[in-house]
């Protein structure tokens, strides 16, 4: 067995465990990107009721860790469907 | 759904009321009030139902209450918390959710090895109860600008519900009547329509008169029309299972005895079929039975066909008000939508089950886009805009977010978002096609820009991927280029479905056909009230709705039921849409006319077409009933199969029709002695294989008649070979069926 082909059965092996973890957090992140826009649709709404001087902008960190929940999120879901399809796609060869 | 004025909508229909996101305009006090006794009722079946089980006691009706309990537990208090302005979603999510949560919890019983339907149901029973405190402790909210009153029917109009009711009354008599005198034995190539006789098609006259008188009124009654349809499900969809006194549908009883391998073993049947990847239905059902104090599922079988179909027009009246922006025609929607359920998809199975899910989901969700469209076409004077045709106008919903359905606030709208991220998950676990169809219906949402819940699609995707790659990994392990080589053979697809299955006797290849015709007639119906509503800033949702559901012939052929599920996916939006053009059709009437005249017209035409819709439902639905029945005598039958079966058993047949599949799952295997699987004449296959038992009967035989074209009485003649032969005896012999059984070693 050459050390590419033992490279690819470890990751084979390694992707069932990791693609299931990788779908449960991939679920996870987007829930909480559900919750977190309708409480920012809520704050806008709100906002829109009182005048300029009364109204909270959103802090940077708040926006920074949206931001970077959402390129998880993404990220997420490539690798954990990567994941599956490694476990699934030499199923399928043979 | 801004533009609700293409159609008239009726007074009294309750379309929602224009509000601000966070009132509640729908909440009635006396609503409220009305919701203390279902709540209350409900509790105290939740404490009722596992402890009558844990006592095992033999109490009247237990079946039914602990069937109560599984539709109502825990999904009346969690939804009565969310405060929906619209009773009927109310109703209809807490209903899904309820049986979702059954669903759910049965599927972590079996995985998790913690077997216990009681302690489960108590447990149900426990979140019961405290949501109930939750909801009854917060009390009634003030009712918002529009809120009145519940007024009490006047005289004249109780009046005309008791001549309704009366109608109703004697339309089931005339039914019943019809299912008693009714001899299905002779029920050939025709099906069902050559067979039930005048009082069946009385009674359809008389529900389909009913409906229309209540129709062409100015204000229609509702429960009236409620009482019709029921009536009309129950003419429709139950008369061959009672004429019979038994269930019809062998998967049925397939299914009974997944239910019974799981009750026995405490775990899925997996290496047996591949059905057991999707363990949550059988599962539940097994609760369902220990709870019910049955023996099996049977007990449920009969009345399948239809609790589904009645238990589906609550989610169906929400998507046709949605889609049609009128009372009136989405009644007319409901009797139109079971007229053309011919499908036979709503039998005891997985996947009737997911599809009340399914149809929950699409019914909350256009009621959201609905209302959030019609809250803010109230906000903008002059009324919603229409979109420009440009490239900017295409993309724009992608980006779009539409406001809070009047009475939902931020908070209640993630609850009910969590609501039905809990049915779909009940969904992807149920059953293997609904949730392909359910991704792509929330996808058209999102591209539409018509739902707040943008990432639901991608989470039950992600739901979905991982329980087919982990969960199911039995049932694609070994077959996966099978699984995904239809993807894209549209026409493999379209043959495998359509026109493989116009074979055998003339007659019925010609009642095949009509099935076809029929289901065209529905889509023609269905285009041109999509047509005619086309102006509508809506109709790309709803058109892209009906075309997500066809989609699934790109995808799989299902073992050749593809088109069948298309249809039945597609049919809560065909309906409303053919029930457009119905409505224009039968108000169309010659200038001039009196006001009194026109309708009496339309009456006439309406009662005429509703009559046509039954009898049509009636012929294609019944087309397989001379094999896709199951008698009384084939169960007796089976039942004597199941007592004499010992482990490893091998047992002859023709076709696979009756009830023989209902026991002992896993302990015996099928010799199949037609000359196709055999390779030999059956009596010299069974000579050769020598099964232990070889079941015979009546619908084998229509089977072979029908489907394979073989002379009648196929089955008899091989009986009476093997009773010559000296090799076999009998063991049963009924009307129907007839068992036997080896003598003496192979």
């Amino acid at each position: 067995m050459t050390a590419g082909e033992t490279g690819w059965a470890a990751l084979t092996e390694l992707a069932g465990p990791l693609g299931l973890v990788l779908l449960a957090a991939a679920v996870l992140v987007a829930a909480v990107l559900e919750v977190l826009d309708e409480r920012a649709d809520a704050r806008t709404a709100h906002d829109a009721a009182v005048p300029r001087r009364h109204r909270h902008a959103a802090p940077r960190s708040h926006r920074t860790a949206w931001l970077a929940l959402r390129v998880s999120l993404v990220v997420l879901v490539l690798a954990a469907l990567a994941a599956t399809a490694a476990r699934v796609l030499p199923v399928l060869g043979s | 759904m801004a533009d609700l004025g293409v159609l008239e909508d009726v007074p009294g229909a309750a379309p929602e009321r224009p509000g601000r996101p966070g009132a509640d305009p729908g909440l009635r006090p006396g609503r409220l009030r009305a919701e203390r006794i279902p709540l209350l009722a409900t509790a105290a079946l939740a404490v009722a139902v596992p402890a009558v089980a844990a006592l095992d006691l033999a109490v009247p009706g237990r079946a039914l209450l602990a069937l109560a309990f599984v539709l109502t537990v825990p999904g009346v208090p969690l939804v009565a918390g969310l405060r929906l302005p619209d009773p009927l979603l109310a109703c209809s999510l807490a209903g899904a959710l309820s049986i979702a949560t059954a669903l759910l919890t049965a599927t972590a019983a079996l995985l998790t090895g913690t077997w216990d339907p009681v302690r489960w149901a108590w447990a149900l029973a426990l979140v019961h109860l405290a949501a109930t405190a939750w909801v009854l402790r917060r009390g009634p909210r003030t009712a918002g600008p529009g809120a009145r009153a519940p007024g009490r029917p006047a005289a004249r109009e109780l009046r005309i519900r008791a001549v309704c009711a009366a109608a109703l009354v004697a339309a089931v008599g005339l039914w019943w009547l019809a299912a008693g005198r009714v001899d299905l034995d002779a029920a050939g190539a025709s099906g069902l329509i050559g067979v039930v006789g005048w009082p069946y098609l009385a009674a359809l006259v008389l529900v389909a008169g009913v409906a229309a008188a209540q129709l062409v009124r100015r204000a229609p009654d509702g429960v009236v029309l409620a009482a019709a349809a029921l009536v009309l499900a129950l003419v429709l969809f139950a008369f061959a299972n009672v004429a019979d006194g038994a269930a019809g549908v062998p998967t049925g009883w397939r299914h009974v005895g997944f239910q019974r391998f799981i009750s026995a073993n405490e775990a899925s049947f997996y290496g047996l079929d591949a059905r057991a990847s999707w363990p949550a239905f059988f599962a539940a059902a097994a609760q369902l039975v220990h709870l019910a104090g049955v023996a099996d599922a049977s007990a449920f079988l009969q009345l399948a066909p239809f609790f589904y179909n009645a238990a589906a027009l609550v989610p169906l009246l929400v998507v046709a008000r949605c889609v049609t922006g009128s009372g009136r025609i989405a009644w007319l929607s409901v009797f139109v939508y079971l007229g053309a359920n011919w499908y036979q998809q709503d039998y005891f199975a997985p996947q009737a089950t997911a599809f009340l899910l399914y149809l929950t989901v699409l019914a909350t969700l256009l009621w959201s886009a609905a209302a959030a469209w019609r809250s803010r076409a109230a906000d903008r004077p002059g009324g919603p805009r229409p979109e420009r045709r440009r490239l900017r106008s295409l993309l724009a919903p992608l980006g779009r977010r539409p406001p809070l359905p009047a009475g939902l606030d931020a908070g209640r709208s993630v609850a009910l978002e969590g609501v039905l991220l809990l049915l779909a998950t009940a969904v992807v676990v149920t059953h293997q096609l609904t949730p392909v169809t359910l991704v792509l219906t929330l996808l058209v949402f999102v591209v539409t820009g018509y739902t707040r819940f943008r990432r639901l699609w991608l989470v039950v995707a992600l739901l979905f991927v991982g329980w087919f790659s982990y969960g199911a990994s039995d049932f694609w392990t070994g077959h996966l280029s099978a699984v995904v080589g239809d993807v894209g053979q549209v026409g493999a697809n379209l043959d495998q479905a359509v026109t493989s299955r116009v074979v055998g006797d003339p007659t019925y290849q010609f009642m095949q056909q009509v099935r076809l015709g029929w289901s065209l007639v529905h889509v023609l119906l269905a285009v041109t009230g999509l047509g005619l509503i086309l102006r509508r800033p809506d109709a790309r949702l709803i058109a892209l709705l009906a075309a997500s559901a066809g989609s699934l012939v790109l995808l799989q052929s299902y073992g050749g039921e593809v088109v069948l599920r298309v249809f039945v996916f597609a049919a809560p939006l065909l309906a409303p849409l053919a029930a457009i053009a119905l409505h224009r059709l039968l108000t169309w009437a010659p200038r001039g006319l009196p006001a009194r005249r026109r309708q009496w017209l339309a009456l006439a035409a309406l009662a005429v077409v509703l009559t046509g819709y039954g009898a049509a439902g009636t012929a294609t639905r019944g087309v397989n009933v001379s094999f896709e029945r199951v008698s009384a005598d084939d169960v007796r039958a089976a039942r004597v199969l199941w007592a004499n079966l010992r482990e490893g058993d091998t047992v002859g047949l023709l076709y696979p029709a009756g009830a023989y599949p209902g026991d002992r799952y896993g302990e015996w295997s099928t010799v199949w002695l037609r000359e196709e699987r055999c390779e030999l004449p059956p009596e010299a296959c069974a000579l050769t294989q020598l099964p232990r038992f070889v079941l015979l009967g009546r619908t084998q035989d229509a089977a072979l008649t029908l489907v394979e074209g073989s002379a009648p009485g196929a089955s008899r003649e091989l009986a009476d070979a093997l009773l010559r032969s000296g090799r076999y005896e009998v063991v049963y012999r009924g009307a129907d069926a007839q068992l036997l059984v080896l003598d003496g070693p192979r």
